[in-house]
């Protein structure tokens, strides 16, 4: 019996599929056509290399977070000002993701970290396979957090499990209050909100109250932060909420 | 494209599982789009011929269920259908639910025709 599918078993006909045509069984001699029951998750392979990094993480102490955000919306200077704070009292990593150039990961660098850039030219998210390849050397390096900036993209990266133990969404303030409606899978899946460029309040039309609102209809409970990395307002809260996990 | 590297996956799934069935060609493989997938299920059928093409698959058609998103209302404890992409209940209006089903994309089965007729692409 094939240990991949279970094909031991009688074969079936099903005939209630969508379909814009009658999927007629018969295909004349020589014998019937075959179907074969998978019930296998579409990313099933992708989902069983990020248990296993999952688990790797675990073994090591890690916590990994997945950043995902919109192009431009303040990931990467989150990170520095991030990074900047724990220096010497939490050691950190950062696998950053893009199309092409190394730019973040340069940005990131000289702040005590562990940093490496992944340029996935074509596609558009970071998957479990990009992460499992390096986090060997993010155990080598000692670290305790390690945060995956994701490639700028606010629909495919929430579908494709990295083996992290959070996601967290980000959220400039110059997207507009209703992008949780427009987006709402990551904004579902993210464990905390981080609204980003507060100090940009004044110039916008902005309604804190209703980004608020309408977070909360996509994901009732979810913890919204509300900073701005330009001037350190609400930064704070950030940094002792990632303090926890290493306490 | 998103769609695309969900057909490339669904693609590879199919030609592994094929490859060691040797029960002939794929001509349909059964998907199953959960509205809580974040997958677009006519982009997907869009692409799937890109992905399949020369591959041990290529000509296999797509036939995707889509599958609403159902919860439980931990309020009421009904199971409900709730608005997407509102996760509330719309019997109570609570917003204290359990996902039940929706979430997910499942390769549901395959199905082989019998041998001869249509040319292939070998692997």
């Amino acid at each position: 019996m094939c240990k991949t599918c279970g094909c031991g078993r009688p074969a079936k006909h099903s005939h209630g599929m969508t379909g814009s045509h009658a999927h007629d069984h018969d295909h004349g001699a020589p014998g019937h056509s075959k179907v074969l029951t998978l019930e296998r998750k579409v990313l099933a392979g992708n989902d069983a290399i990020a248990a296993g990094n999952r688990r790797f993480a675990d073994k090591h102490g890690i916590t990994v977070l997945n950043m995902i955000s919109a192009p431009g919306s303040g990931k990467t200077l989150i990170l520095e000002r991030t990074l900047e704070a724990l220096k010497g009292r939490i050691p950190c990593a950062v696998i950053t993701g893009d199309l092409e150039t190394d730019r973040d990961a340069r940005r990131l660098q000289n702040r005590g970290a562990w940093v490496k850039q992944i340029e996935t030219h074509q596609s558009c998210h970071l998957s479990a396979a990009h992460i499992h390849d390096l986090l060997p050397a993010v155990a080598k390096a000692g670290a305790r957090l390690l945060f995956i900036e994701n490639v700028g993209n606010l629909v495919c990266p929430a579908a494709f499990d990295l083996g992290e133990h959070f996601k967290v969404a980000l959220l400039s303030v110059t997207e507009g209050e209703d992008k949780p409606l427009k987006y709402p899978t990551i904004f579902s899946l993210a464990a905390v909100v981080v609204l980003t460029k507060m100090d940009l309040l004044p110039h916008l039309d902005f309604d804190i109250a209703k980004a608020r609102q309408y977070i909360r209809k996509i994901h009732p409970g979810v913890f919204v932060f509300e900073t701005s990395a330009r001037t350190g307002s609400g930064m704070a809260a950030w940094f002792d909420y990632l303090n926890q996990f290493t306490s | 494209m998103h769609e695309l590297s969900i057909a490339q996956a669904i693609v590879d799934e199919v030609v592994a599982v094929a490859a060691l069935q040797r029960s002939g060609d794929v001509e349909v493989v059964n998907v199953d789009v959960g509205a809580l997938s974040g997958v677009e299920p006519d982009a997907l059928g869009m692409v799937f011929p890109f992905a399949s093409g020369g591959t041990a698959i290529a000509g296999a058609s797509l036939k995707i269920r889509k599958v609403p998103a159902r919860v439980r209302c931990n309020s009421c404890r009904k199971k409900v259908r709730p608005d997407f992409p509102f996760l509330v209940c719309p019997t109570c209006g609570s917003d204290n639910v359990q996902v039940l089903s929706g979430r997910d994309m499942v390769i549901r089965s395959i199905e082989f025709g019998s041998n001869g007729g249509r040319q292939r692409h070998s692997k």
